[in-house]
């Protein structure tokens, strides 16, 4: 092989064909230069129309493999000298544009029709192809708010939805009207077609266009949870969807959003080209991949190899293994996904009938020394029932701490000896976080006291059957999210006869129904902060934590992780690795 | 022989039959699969509505025979989570599991027949220990964690192959390398008992006596004689094979009958489960088949009646 001593010697190579430009970047780098000399060492070589913006990055737009290379390449740097390596580090983003970011999931979209199934792979899949109705703001605590639409309340059965922007085009050319928004409500509320967003949405009476701009929602009931239910409404191209009808569309979607559709091969991968004419802003990554890796340790093999950008739930066990890669970061934000374990009070004979055996209960568990132990820190003790990623916490609320002496005095009180008291908690093994651990944990710090904890451990299917089928024993534990919402975690696991719930207090949920129903948003939130109080005292949960998500993210990507677990690459961008 | 074909053509449909049954009846004890399919917010009577539309209310006989009423006509129904027919989803995934089988069959044969050969040629010696090693490690490592080492070595510290996925060869390599580790080893095994067994025959010696190479001895007479076991063991391979194919599928997240079918057991979706067991039932028993009949082409004196 050609022996190449300076940059010259390069340059001459790549003009006589001698060298590939991916080659080039290598040997540049080699030579003891930065990929990024090298890029410019190969713009100075390029045709006119070689993409400037990619350069800055040291990579091939063309060459999806050049992403891996460079990345092995800064190792190469670190080789030569330390110093140099340690200089190029800087978290800022960069100009320019990613030329591919591949992202690992575990499973494959159910489908592509917006809409119609709810699964948290699937929505992340179609909300880079479509946009959303309205949004979680991260900057208004995940709060609904505009995205293509604003959103206003008329009266208690009426909203009014205005387009922000009058020439929204979909892929295809067609421009965005409310006729979108209504083509795509009412084949929801057709129960026909079996869409998981019919419940949802079945309040909806009647769908009014006032103009193509702005359109009115009128409900049956009052129903303050619609706005974000209105999040999943992603709007399809009407030209396109009766061109290729219900069945086409769920696999050859044409939306709004920051990407295109190029290629969805089942079981294997999604591809989407960049939108260079998104109406929202710049997108500056070209190509999106999500690529399905089921098992996670074959995930994080690929990342470590660095075959894709960003996967998901990395174990805290994994962190340093990550950390140890130069070219790979951790990035971690706290959820909004809750896990407690459910105080079953609402079955004869149970001992948690007695709200002072609940309360001992919370007082009884050390949930910091669970977290800093067992999670490393990577969770976040709650108070009450809401995170603090919900838009609606009563931040007032102070969590329960750690007093065993007050736990055996409430349970004194309530006339139980915890020596004699033994109780069965179903717990599932690898759906959460550390469960496993966590649920042994809490059995201990119970022990510590003189209660006997069973934990009988579920595979996930038969777990929830017991759930629902109230066959669980005296404690079960769960998680549940993403929470952005009171309604959506109260009325579900604090009213009595709701599918997951443990719980049942009539005051209490005779209070939900009618917080329910409250759409003016000062009044509810009123409410909602009572509601959160009277579950606190009343310890319907042993209250645990917040996840941490845990992300890996390849070091030549700006991206950061939500609560929300709204996975979207629209705004992600180019960083110095 | 025709007669014998068809009576196994029978045998082969009422061990279908059977298998139907049974894993009809085991998947409906695993509980309810409505859960795994509607959002989890969905009201009591909104599930109860759906178990009613879907017949999961119905007694389990009457579900059982509305079953096989349309898995007879072939309908295995429609995914539970997918919406779209059971049977497209199986065929999906057929090419990709084919290609991995065949690929570590041939790798088994043609690794492991000629080690177990070598083995016996030089019993004894160094080389026939180290081949034996060989063997009992490829026995005795979980294709899993086989797997996992081979990601490790190739694909993260050496950059030389990729992690997962299908498309190019080099999306083969090491799942194939996995999946023929454990037919290596039997087929190695096989070959060098089966040769030392034949290499102790009296033609064996007259071929020596008549000046015949020692090449020809072993590769043309001893082979062929030995070859019977072998094919025998082929057909059981195959199995084998796509039964290895649930767990290196998921290691090497390769598309394919296996990964389908763990996902669909892990999310009760029935139809799939089903249309997926049948599809390996059929390969299996077909594979038996052709097995007896490759058995009675290589050695005449096997009448098949």
């Amino acid at each position: 092989m050609a022996r190449f001593t300076s940059l010259e010697d390069l340059r001459a190579a790549l003009a006589t064909g001698q060298l590939s430009r991916r080659e080039l970047i290598k040997r540049a780098t080699i030579l003891g230069v930065g990929a990024t000399v090298g890029g410019s060492l190969l713009a100075a070589c390029e045709d006119d129309d070689e993409d400037d913006d990619t350069e800055d990055v040291g990579v091939d737009p063309d060459d999806d493999d050049d992403v891996v290379d460079d990345t092995d390449d800064d190792d190469e740097v670190d080789d030569e000298d330390p110093d140099d390596a340690d200089d190029d580090v800087d978290d800022e983003p960069v100009d320019g544009r990613v030329p591919k970011i591949t992202v690992g999931l575990g499973a494959d979209a159910l489908t592509l029709m917006p809409t119609s199934i709810v699964d948290w792979t699937t929505g992340i899949q179609i909300s880079h192809i479509h946009d959303r109705t309205v949004s979680h703001d991260p900057d208004d605590n995940f709060a609904v708010g505009p995205w293509l639409c604003t959103l206003e309340v008329i009266d208690d059965l009426t909203w009014e939805l205005e387009l922000v922007d009058d020439n929204i085009q979909f892929h295809n050319g067609e421009v965005l009207t409310s006729e979108h928004f209504k083509a795509l409500i009412d084949w929801n509320l057709d129960e026909e077609n079996e869409s998981h967003h019919h419940e949802r949405l079945n309040t909806i009476e009647e769908v009014e266009i006032i103009d193509d701009q702005t359109f009115r929602l009128h409900t049956t009931a009052p129903t303050p949870i619609l706005p974000q239910r209105l999040v999943a409404v992603e709007p399809i191209s009407l030209e396109h969807w009766e061109e290729v009808g219900d069945d086409g569309i769920t696999s050859d979607p044409v939306g709004t959003g920051p990407f295109i559709f190029n290629e969805w091969v089942r079981d294997e991968h999604l591809l989407l080209d960049r939108n260079p004419d998104y109406w929202k802003h710049d997108v500056q990554v070209d190509q999106v991949e999500f690529r399905y890796i089921p098992e996670f340790s074959s995930r994080l093999a690929a990342m470590l190899a660095g075959e894709i950008e960003i996967v998901k739930d990395v174990p805290v066990d994994d962190v340093p293994r990550v950390e140890d890669n130069d070219d790979v970061r951790i990035e971690s934000v706290a959820s909004s996904r809750v896990n407690y374990v459910a105080l079953v009070n609402n079955r004869e004979g149970s001992v948690f009938e007695d709200v002072r055996v609940r309360q001992a209960i919370n007082y009884a568990v050390d949930v910091d020394a669970i977290i800093d132990g067992i999670f490393q820190g990577e969770a976040t003790k709650m108070a009450g029932a809401l995170s603090e990623a919900n838009a609606n916490v009563n931040l007032d609320i102070e969590p329960y701490p750690y007093d065993p002496d007050r736990a055996l005095e409430l349970l004194e009180e309530a006339g139980i000896d915890p020596n004699e008291l033994e109780i069965t908690m179903d717990a599932p093994q690898g759906r959460y976080p550390m469960d496993t651990d966590a649920a042994q944990a809490i059995a201990a710090e119970l022990g510590r006291i003189g209660i006997t904890v069973n934990v009988q451990f579920n595979e996930w299917g038969t777990h929830l059957d017991k759930i629902v089928n109230r066959e669980t024993g005296d404690m079960f534990y769960l998680g549940w999210g993403p929470a952005l919402e009171a309604q959506g975690t109260i009325q579900e696991l604090f009213v009595e006869d709701r599918t997951y719930s443990g719980f049942g207090e009539p005051e209490l949920t005779e209070r939900i129904n009618e917080a329910i129903q409250i759409v003016d948003p000062d009044a509810a939130q009123a409410e909602w902060d009572e509601i959160q109080e009277i579950i606190h005292e009343q310890a319907g949960w042993l209250f645990l934590w917040q996840q941490h998500d845990i992300y890996a993210v390849a070091n030549h990507v700006e991206w950061s992780p939500r609560a929300d677990e709204f996975m979207w690459m629209g705004d992600a961008r180019p960083r110095n690795s | 022989m025709t007669t014998y074909v068809i009576r196994r053509l029978i045998h082969i449909f009422i061990v279908i039959l059977l298998v139907l049954t049974v894993v009809f009846f085991l998947t409906r004890l695993t509980g309810d699969p409505v859960l795994f399919f509607v959002p989890m917010d969905t009201a009591p009577a909104d599930l109860e509505e759906i178990r009613e539309r879907r017949g999961f209310n119905d007694p389990l006989y009457v579900q059982y025979g509305r079953f096989m009423r349309d898995a007879l006509q072939g309908d295995f129904g429609d995914s539970l989570r997918q919406n779209e027919p059971a049977t497209n989803l199986v065929f999906r995934v057929i090419p990709a599991t084919l290609e991995l089988g065949a690929a570590a069959l041939l790798l088994s044969i043609v690794l492991g027949v000629p080690l177990g050969i070598f083995s016996a040629i030089h019993r004894g010696s160094i080389a026939d220990k180290t081949s034996t090693l060989v063997a009992v490690l490829g026995l005795s490592v979980p294709a899993f964690w086989m797997g996992l080492l081979l990601i490790l070595l190739f694909s993260v510290y050496l950059g030389w192959l990729p992690t997962s996925g299908r498309g190019s060869m080099a999306h083969l390599i090491m799942p194939a390398v996995t999946l023929a580790a454990f037919s290596v080893a039997r087929y190695a095994r096989l070959a060098r008992s089966t040769m030392l067994d034949v290499l102790g025959q009296d033609y064996v010696r007259t071929g020596r006596a008549k000046g015949l190479s020692e090449n020809r001895v072993i590769w043309v007479h001893a082979l062929k004689n030995a070859s019977i076991p072998l094919i025998t063991i082929t057909g059981l391979q195959a199995g084998h094979l796509l039964g290895g194919a649930v767990i290196v599928e998921q290691v090497f997240s390769r598309p394919g009958i296996g990964r389908l079918l763990v996902q669909s057991l892990l999310n009760r979706d029935f139809p799939v489960v089903m249309a997926a067991i049948v599809f390996v039932a059929i390969v299996y028993t077909f594979m038996s088949l052709l097995t007896d009949l490759a058995y009675a082409w290589a050695n005449p004196e096997v009448r098949l009646r």
